[in-house]
């Protein structure tokens, strides 16, 4: 890997784990092969035309892909956030439109091939590209109707109702970052939402587990 | 059943009739079923809200009956005491005392009633102010708060039903003032403030500590806004920062002109912030921008104490001699402190930003579909053009001009309600022109997300 420390290390296994809905094993193969780049806002990460060799996972920050008409009228074609991906897959492609970056970004790349052997080789690795590429169509097309869905907070309080079990235990306690990126949000806004969950004692923590104390209040939460 | 989430979404967004005809179409008024019944207690409370006299009362006891049916199903506190509260409204006190002691039976035999630790205790509270035992009340709410000091939101929840619990008996709830969590502040000032200039300092720290906030919002500026900021969390506060631009921009042009030192101090702060919100990703500094971000730290700081039962105050640090003139917060005549300071140094680059132009965008829908949206210089010129009756208004505002926000956000508003971007119901919200908000969720566009909310305007 390109950057980081142990910890930045354990938060991209967990991350890749949550998106690619992945083995450890799984993540530990798709993370040895990424690297994590980092652009301020307003950066350039690539212009029309240049090869697109890349599949890129957005950890932190956004991007937007734009195109500029001939007489410089701009049209953004796109805007992905947390959680979603960018890029060519199965094979290297050229980039359609420049993309920029919109918020400081950190990113996680990995070559096209490279993805495409892992997803060959590993069921639960294509498996969890073909789930990725699912939820971004789904994003996609819920963009373009201008639907009204959860809320970045909503959507995470879904996902802890979702992973509890009867007992309302979810086991082992989740990683923030990876399920906050699981539901296209950010770490601060994952981290605040349970703070605020845990400070009203809607949910407690314990020492390798939650526990939802009252699941009519969260229900009520997912708004 | 998945059509009680859509239900209730529907009266969250005021649109209540609409709400209870989807609830009988769908045949949920004869469904035996606690998800059910609860929701119909709901619903049947705000239609009692919206009602007057007779009406009014027969609502109460229908909402009543259905959370007392609830609970006979699954013995539950929550929507037990709902019924003896409801049993109260109705003008039943006599009902309502008995449902209470069934309460306090319930919670007293049960450890698992009360859904958190919290509510186990303020319900038996609110059990205690139904049967009259005032002192009870007082000594239970108090020890709620004691077993959750920080579930502000749900200390809340119990002032404002204990507030109408007590107009309801016409008794003193004064006392209720003694739970209001720490008020909201929005802080702003001038930026000709030297770093080392300690009487500033000593005067802003002083005014912060008097105040004793427990949540403070406001954008980073060099002067006034970062020693306010600092102070705050010296205090204990909260710190909400709100941005008009990316936090290398605005640092660019409002803070790293007036020195090193600034730099330092606002990265400190920007780490150290319970939040950071960016208004205007992408964009340079501008004084419009700087209003938008202006409305959504003020709006943030009101909506916060609404949703705590607590007070919204606003602090100005400027020259004696400068008086806030145009200041939104003053439109809806909430407190504001005033600190006289002096300027130390030139505002040298305030005057290098750029205008910018920000606007309020209105769509309405009517019977012949939906009209083009119209655009407005200032908020209540929009307002006033919403038409009486019974449509769907939706309203947004921002500084690039582009009006597909508001037409999108008006394909989703239901009839009878109006929908508002975040940035428009924070202005609505600052100047005072509407009552409440309700959150929706989040619009997704090509463009980004957008919160989404439902709001009643105010008159």
């Amino acid at each position: 890997m390109a950057n980081g420390g142990y910890h930045d290390k354990i938060e991209q296994l967990s991350s890749v784990a949550a998106c690619f809905d992945c083995s450890a094993e799984s993540a530990q193969l798709l993370v040895s092969a990424m690297t994590e780049k980092r652009f301020s806002s307003g950066a350039n990460i690539a212009l029309r035309g240049d090869p697109s060799t890349m599949l890129c996972l957005v950890l932190e920050g956004s991007i937007v892909a734009e195109i500029f008409g001939l007489e410089g009228q701009q049209a953004q074609l796109a805007r992905h956030g947390p959680g979603e991906i960018f890029g060519a897959y199965p094979a290297p492609a050229q980039h359609r439109a420049d993309i920029r970056a919109t918020a400081d970004t950190r990113l996680l790349s990995i070559p096209a091939q490279s993805l495409a052997a892992l997803a060959r080789a590993h069921g639960d690795i294509g498996s969890g590209i073909a789930g990725l590429l699912a939820r971004q169509l789904d994003l996609m097309l819920d963009r373009m109707a201008a639907r009204i869905g959860l809320s970045a907070n909503g959507r995470f309080h879904k996902a802890l109702l979702q992973m509890a079990d009867d007992k309302g235990e979810i086991r082992p306690a989740p990683v923030i970052s990876a399920l906050a990126l699981s539901v296209h949000t950010t770490r601060e806004t994952g981290s605040r939402a349970l703070a605020t969950l845990l400070r009203r004692g809607i949910v407690e923590r314990n020492d390798d587990h939650l526990r939802i104390v009252s699941r009519r209040m969260l229900e009520e939460m997912v708004v | 059943m998945t059509t009680l989430p859509l239900i209730l979404s529907l009266a969250r967004s005021g649109a209540t009739s609409r709400a209870w005809d989807a609830f009988l179409l769908a045949g949920l008024d004869r469904a035996e079923e606690v998800g059910a019944l609860t929701l119909k207690g709901r619903l049947l409370k705000d239609r009692a809200k919206q009602a007057a006299g007779l009406e009014r009362a027969a609502l109460f006891a229908e909402s009543g009956a259905a959370y007392r049916q609830a609970a006979r199903l699954r013995p539950d506190s929550y929507p037990l005491i709902n019924a003896a509260a409801m049993a109260l409204f109705a003008g039943d006190s006599a009902v309502a005392a008995t449902i209470a002691r069934d309460v306090l039976t319930l919670v007293d035999g049960d450890a698992s009633q009360g859904e958190t630790p919290y509510w186990r205790e303020a319900t038996r509270a609110e059990a205690f102010l139904l049967l009259g035992r005032a002192a009870d009340a007082q000594a239970s709410l108090a020890a709620a708060i004691t077993r959750a000091p920080q579930a502000w939101e749900d200390h809340a929840a119990t002032l404002r039903q204990f507030g109408a619990i007590l107009s309801e008996t016409g008794n003193d709830a004064e006392w209720l003032d003694a739970h209001r969590p720490a008020p909201s502040l929005h802080f702003s000032g001038i930026l000709g403030i030297d770093s080392g200039d300690a009487v500033a300092a000593a005067a802003i720290h002083t005014a912060i500590a008097e105040i004793a906030p427990g949540f403070g919002y406001g954008a980073l500026a060099a002067g006034a806004d970062i020693i306010a900021a600092e102070a705050l969390l010296a205090g204990g506060a909260e710190l909400h920062v709100v941005l008009p631009s990316s936090r290398a921009e605005f640092c660019r042009s409002s803070v790293a002109p007036f020195g090193q030192d600034w730099t330092a101090r606002f990265d400190t702060l920007c780490h150290a912030a319970h939040s950071l919100t960016i208004c205007n990703d992408g964009s340079e500094t501008t004084r419009a921008g700087i209003a938008l971000a202006d409305y959504q730290a003020m709006g943030t700081a009101v909506s916060k104490a609404s949703l705590l039962q607590s007070r919204a105050l606003a602090l100005r640090i400027e020259p004696k001699d400068r008086p806030a003139l145009g200041d939104p917060w003053l439109s809806a005549g909430r407190p504001m402190i005033h600190i006289a300071v002096r300027e130390s140094r030139p505002s040298v680059a305030g005057s290098n930003v750029k205008d910018g132009s920000l606007s309020f965008f209105l769509a309405l829908g009517d019977d012949a579909g939906l009209a083009d949206p119209m655009g407005y210089a200032t908020l209540g010129e929009a307002l006033a053009a919403i038409p009486l009756g019974n449509t769907s208004v939706a309203i947004d505002c921002n500084i690039t001009g582009q009006r597909e926000t508001v037409a999108a956000l008006l394909q989703n508003t239901p009839t009878g309600s109006i929908f508002a971007s975040r940035s428009a119901a924070m202005a609505m919200l600052t100047e005072g022109r509407c009552r409440r908000i309700e959150p929706m969720g989040e619009m997704e566009t090509t463009k980004g997300a957008v919160d989404v909310f439902a709001v009643w305007p105010s008159g």
